[in-house]
């Protein structure tokens, strides 16, 4: 209760959940499926990265997305030819980061497929 | 001493006691707004996908999901199947879920081609939720081998003319090989841009008729240019950015060539790109600082024709005399017998009956276009592959296997270590096989030693001709997986009884190559045969001698090749079924 009343009285604070993430690789396709909801009480700029354990990063497509609070958006990796960069069996980490504030979340994924 | 209490004293907590009471009414007030603006916005959870179903029957594919929705609003999503190639294989559009109900989503067609029996494909799900999930093919299938059709570009053959029109441009880039090629210039459609001079032009010939106009040319920016002939008006039409100009060309001309020249020094470029031909667009461009001609080849002229692109000239203030010439040139080329590849069958139909066998079967069919391709699935070499060579006894190869004899049998020795080694089946069409080596430009003859070095046998010919019978035994197998079965399964016509094999193998009496069918025979002995598979290490290579007629020579049907090719696609994965 503490945050959500504060955040109206006093300042917003700044917080994410990540749904239902994906990471499928078919050959050379690869495909990752995040859904973002905003559970803070402030507006966020939120883009999302994958990132693999020698931390190289892949940005999810179209960027940063203004999320008002309570507002779920869906953020889509998808490339048909850096499946070779993914590995079945191996975790990822996706993040989810505020264009301002940092990091928001992340959830730990296996890649699935073949 | 005791304390008076005052009026004033006595109304002080009870205002505190409201005050802190408005405040907590105030403050849960905000908890459940906040609360309430959280929870009404629908989550990804409450779409539930369940009964995904992916089924082949050769051919045919068929796909099914099943959505519930547990949001109290309308969603709408589209959803894509990944075919084995990585992309989309099916796409449902709109895809509408009702509020609180469920929906299933369901396609099927001639899709077979893109799965594998077995094995696992991405659903994406895309809408106001993003999903992704698998699926695994289940079903029947006759092969989870692709299909690779050499159907390499620079190789046009001795059957050009029955090519459908694709253009293959190809670099000349030096004038001596340019005059060599262009036996002779009709007309010029020109583009000149020098320290003193700044234009577009046509001429019959450079410097007869001249039709010229002055023309801004500016530094570094493209301009379109289109270039018309009306064959009805004899009348040429070159416009360049807003300017249009005309003249009545030389007839005659049968090809085209787009020539840009740089004179003087001094960091000067042509560049040429966005071509089309009569609407098609034609894949290549020219950048130049120097001197090159893109010979349009086999962009066909003679009815009259509309060629577009972009034209970008560059300069520098260069010092002394300097100039830039761009000409689109109408002329005929050099009918080089060199360039024309022996190749006994027809590749365009034999192509053709390939690519829709294969469909009719499910199976995948992949077109190997250019000789980097090739070489990349040399270097890479994938497991269990079909190779269709449409050429014939002429088999495809790069350039540094048409040195001389020794690096074509290095070729051949190589392709025999493939095969065998990464259970490669060779389907051989028609001709003598691996009697020549080529990539469409320069070819080397081997003859009858090519076979000897890919079966590493002595002794072994291909010009057996005359009339040969099914082998009946194959056909009547009755363990459910003979020819007959499983041609009625794929929903083929049965092979003929009898075919009139043009290319039959001849086999040495000894050291034979160890044979898996023969699908027919000649009467006087297996020694001859038109179609037999024989094994090759962990691979196969499947000997299909051109049949020119069914029944006979005389009075019999004729077999086309691209009926050819379609049996002989058929006996290629029997082959390797069993």
């Amino acid at each position: 209760m503490y945050p959500i009343v504060s955040a109206t009285i006093n300042k917003p604070t700044y917080a994410a959940s990540i749904s239902q993430a994906n990471l499928l690789k078919q050959g050379a396709y690869v495909l990752m499926t995040a859904n973002v909801k905003n559970i803070g009480s402030g507006d966020l700029n939120a883009y999302c990265v994958i990132i693999d354990r020698s931390l190289n990063e892949y940005p999810c497509q179209g960027g940063a997305r203004l999320l008002g609070p309570g507002d779920t958006v869906a953020f889509i990796f998808e490339s048909t030819d850096e499946g070779s960069s993914f590995m079945v069996g191996t975790s990822y980490k996706i993040r989810v980061f505020d264009t301002q504030h940092g990091l928001l979340n992340e959830v730990t994924i296996f890649c699935n497929g073949r | 001493m005791q304390r008076k209490m005052t009026s004033k004293n006595g109304i002080t907590p009870i205002v505190a006691v409201v005050l802190m009471a408005a405040l907590s009414i105030a403050a849960s007030g905000i908890y459940y707004t906040e609360m309430t603006k959280v929870v009404a916005n629908p989550t990804p959870q409450d779409v539930v996908v369940t009964d995904i179903l992916l089924s082949k029957h050769y051919g045919y594919a068929y796909f099914s999901l099943h959505m519930i929705s547990n949001v109290k609003s309308d969603l709408t999503f589209q959803v894509s199947i990944i075919g084995e190639d990585g992309v989309i294989a099916w796409q449902m559009r709109d895809v509408h879920l009702p509020a609180m109900g469920e929906i299933v989503v369901s396609e099927s067609g001639s899709c077979g081609s893109d799965f594998f029996v077995g094995k696992t494909y991405i659903i994406k799900i895309e809408g106001g939720v993003d999903m992704a999930y698998t699926v695994e093919c289940t079903g029947v299938e006759v092969s989870t081998g692709k299909i690779y059709l050499l159907a390499i570009n620079s190789i046009t053959g001795n059957f050009t003319e029955e090519i459908s029109g694709s253009i293959v441009p190809e670099h000349i880039d030096s004038v001596t090989s340019f005059n060599a090629i262009a036996e002779t210039t009709l007309w010029f459609a020109g583009a000149t841009k020098s320290k003193s001079d700044s234009l577009i032009d046509l001429s019959n010939k450079r410097g007869d008729d001249v039709n010229s106009t002055s023309y801004p040319w500016q530094n570094g920016v493209p301009v379109c240019f289109n270039i018309t002939y009306s064959q009805s008006q004899n009348l040429l039409y070159y416009t360049v950015g807003n300017t249009t100009i005309t003249t009545t060309p030389y007839a005659g001309s049968t090809d085209l060539f787009i020539r840009g020249v740089i004179t003087g020094k001094g960091p000067m470029s042509i560049t040429v790109n966005d071509l089309e031909f009569n609407g098609e667009t034609v894949d290549g461009e020219m950048y130049t600082t120097n001197y090159d001609v893109l010979w349009l080849k086999g962009a066909d002229v003679s009815c009259g024709f509309t060629l577009t692109g972009s034209v970008t000239l560059t300069w520098d203030s260069p010092d002394g005399n300097w100039g830039m010439l761009l000409d689109v040139i109408g002329g005929t080329a050099v009918e080089g017998n060199e360039c024309v590849v022996d190749t006994a069958i027809n590749p365009s139909q034999t192509i053709q009956g390939v690519i829709d066998t294969a469909d009719n079967l499910g199976c995948p069919a992949i077109l190997v276009t250019t000789m980097a391709q090739w070489e990349s699935l040399l270097a890479n070499p994938p497991l269990g592959a079909i190779i269709v060579n449409p050429f014939g006894g002429a088999v495809p190869a790069p350039a540094w296997a048409l040195q001389d004899e020794a690096s074509s049998e290095a070729y051949i020795r190589l392709l025999s270590e493939v095969v065998s080694a990464y259970s490669w089946t060779w389907l051989h069409l028609g001709g003598y096989p691996f009697s020549s080596v080529t990539n469409g430009t320069n070819t080397v003859d081997i003859g009858n030693e090519g076979a000897e070095w890919f079966f590493n046998v002595s002794r072994i010919k291909a010009h057996g001709r005359g009339i040969e019978l099914l082998d009946e035994n194959l056909l009547t197998e009755d363990d459910g997986v003979s020819l007959n079965h499983f041609l009625s399964v794929t929903g083929n016509d049965a092979l003929p009884n009898n075919l009139w094999f043009d290319y039959g193998i001849i086999l040495p009496a000894s050291d034979t190559p160890k044979t898996k069918f023969t699908f027919y025979m000649n009467p006087g002995g297996v020694s001859q045969t038109g179609a037999m598979s024989f094994y090759l290490g962990a691979g196969y290579y499947v000997h299909w001698g051109a049949p020119i007629y069914a029944q006979g020579h005389s009075g019999g049907s004729r077999v086309s090749d691209y009926e050819s090719a379609s049996y002989a696609l058929m006996v290629a994965l029997y082959t390797t079924m069993r």
